[in-house]
């Protein structure tokens, strides 16, 4: 280990990316529960019932990608800024305090659940907003956090390199932190309610968190492939141009049936058709750069982190492209959606954006801390990714089964009535769509384990021609 | 706006969902091809195969409009990112090779 040539923003990464790796494997624990409460409703039935599991299974997911994502942030900005990141004591300090603050809500996520459904609820217990639960004291702490977060990353650029890289991630990050906002104030109406949530989930997901997975995924393609660095950042560029251009109005996929105008039909139409553009772009990018690369001989200085950089080009790229539009219309999305249509695309399209890349950042983070100049793939690596990306190709095939047999008959045959969905429920179709769900689903938390097991190994792994001259790789 | 969205009965929703999945596929297909043979990894003449996904792509884009019963205007749109899709890769490889020829260029010039 070389630990002592990392700057104290990249060892502060390393809490991040730790932190995440755990509520990675809560997020799969809780999601297992779920699918098992799908084939077995009564498994912890009034203990643990499907809304808190499911709950607590998304807010797991949202949390540790964003822990990622700050982490990664923090691993490459003084790397492109060229010096420490500035205010570290006080991100160290906001670190602490988000992490405590993550597990007494879970805590009362899982022993406390509900409350009556007052103002106490709202400020203690949870929010309520699906997705973003977290009840409003953890809400002003996550601004707070945020804010030492942006304070962190705009002092340090304005201190060292304005990389266009660093600058796409200070606007970005802008963006990321002033919508969450919209999921902070409560309204009577119901569809008023809705329409703001939406910019906090939608404009997050399909806006920011595609373009702050531009940058990254532009830095780790100039780390593990030498990709040309004027190259990279022309191609962020027009990405971010794409991805705002179709991902802000994209957002009216979400208001075709939540009591908006109609004229959010043909705009979500129109917009949700273009969203795949950019992940094809983004697609010809990295085959671009990994062809010129190839053709001057330079090796993959990564491996791991660069298979986990195609899984999320191509995954990306099925899950959000092909899953997305293949019931984002709104003609056919009036028999979808509210199915496991929706989940079957959330769980490949979450899983190729933004778990994939996460993966690659942290393994590009594991080599920068042993100081190797090359990392090679392990066979525990070869194991963990193949399991994790089979087993969630097989669950969205899985959820699609299912979701085909709801929208035939609970939607198309019986006219989208309480029986239909119960007719629905127990078709034979459908519970075998679950039964393989959950089936994918230990496939996956295999995976995870060896995932775990590859990053807290892997540099102890490598051939001797690898660690032999060994420098730190952040810091050449 | 009852025009917009008409009933569309169950037994075309198979047909929808494998086609609305052809489009991106074959868009992908397109899009490939034609950066593998640009960039000399593939024989020139795969890129029939380029221009032949980007034709059973809009040939499912039709067959979709139609499935779903679309209206004149979205008829309209529809074919319009057809041609625009059909131009798109063109642009993208027309600039990132500009680039990459301009630094190469000042690459040689710096070592000179």
């Amino acid at each position: 280990m070389q630990g002592n040539r990392l700057y104290e923003g990249q060892k502060l990464a390393l809490k991040y990316f730790t932190v995440a790796i755990v509520l990675f494997g809560a997020q799969l624990l809780f999601g297992l529960i779920a699918a098992i409460q799908y084939l077995y409703p009564s498994f912890l039935f009034n203990t643990l019932d499907f809304s808190i599991a499911r709950m607590v299974h998304i807010n797991a997911l949202v949390v540790w990608l964003l822990y990622a994502m700050i982490g990664a942030v923090y691993w490459l900005l003084p790397d492109e800024a060229g010096v420490e990141v500035v205010g570290v004591k006080l991100g160290t300090l906001a670190f602490y305090i988000l992490t405590a603050a993550v597990a007494v809500v879970v805590l009362v996520y899982i022993f406390v659940q509900v409350g009556p459904g007052n103002e106490m609820t709202l400020w203690l217990i949870t929010e309520g907003r699906e997705y973003i639960e977290a009840p409003r004291w953890a809400d002003i702490g996550i601004v707070a956090v945020v804010l030492v977060f942006l304070y962190n990353v705009y002092a340090t650029v304005l201190k060292g390199k304005h990389s266009g890289i660093l600058v796409v991630l200070m606007a970005d990050l802008i963006a990321l932190a002033g919508l969450y906002l919209a999921g902070m104030f409560y309204t009577d109406n119901i569809a008023v309610d809705q329409y703001w949530w939406w910019w906090v989930v939608h404009l997050w997901v399909e806006a920011t968190w595609e373009v702050y997975v531009a940058a990254v995924g532009g830095y780790i393609l100039i780390k593990t492939l030498n990709a040309n660095r004027q190259v990279v950042e022309m191609w962020l560029w027009i990405e971010v141009a794409m991805m705002f251009g179709s991902g802000i109005l994209g957002l009216g996929h979400h208001y075709f049936w939540i009591g908006t105008p109609e004229y959010w039909w043909e705009i979500g139409a129109l917009f949700s058709a273009l969203e795949p553009v950019p992940l094809v772009g983004l697609f010809v990018h990295v085959l671009y750069d990994w062809g010129k690369e190839r053709g001057k001989g330079n090796s993959i200085k990564n491996i791991p982190a660069f298979a986990w950089l195609t899984v999320e080009t191509f995954g990306n790229f099925l899950g959000a492209g092909v899953w997305g539009f293949m019931h984002t219309l709104p003609q056919i999305n009036l028999y979808t959606h509210g199915t496991q249509w929706p989940a079957a695309h959330g769980h490949l399209a979450f899983f190729g954006a933004y778990v994939a890349i996460m993966i690659s950042a942290i393994y590009l983070a594991v080599q920068g801390k042993a100081g190797l100049k090359e990392m090679k793939m392990t066979k525990a690596g070869w194991w963990a990714i193949s399991l994790i990306t089979v087993g969630v190709l097989l669950m969205t095939v899985s959820l699609t089964l299912s979701a085909y047999t709801q929208t035939m008959v609970e939607r198309g045959m019986h006219g989208a009535t309480w029986e239909g969905y119960f007719i629905a429920q127990a078709n034979k179709w459908f519970v075998q769509g679950m039964g393989w769900r959950l089936a994918s689903g230990l496939a996956v938390v295999a995976g995870y384990a060896l995932l775990v097991y590859d990053l807290l190994t892997v540099t102890k792994k490598q051939p001797a021609e690898v660690t032999e001259g060994e420098a730190a790789v952040q810091t050449a | 706006m009852e025009y917009y969205l008409q009933d569309i009965p169950h037994t075309d929703f198979l047909h929808i969902f494998v086609v609305s999945a052809m489009i991106i596929i074959f868009g992908m297909g397109y899009a490939a091809f034609f950066t593998v043979v640009k960039m000399k990894l593939l024989n020139r003449y795969f890129m029939i195969a380029a221009y032949l996904s980007w034709t059973i792509q809009a040939a499912c884009m039709y067959y979709l409009g139609v499935l779903l019963r679309v209206e004149p205007y979205t008829q309209k749109v529809l074919i319009g990112a057809m041609v625009g899709y059909l131009i798109f890769p063109h642009i993208v490889y027309f600039v990132l090779d500009k680039v990459h020829r301009r630094l190469e260029h000042e690459t040689e010039v710096n070592q000179i």
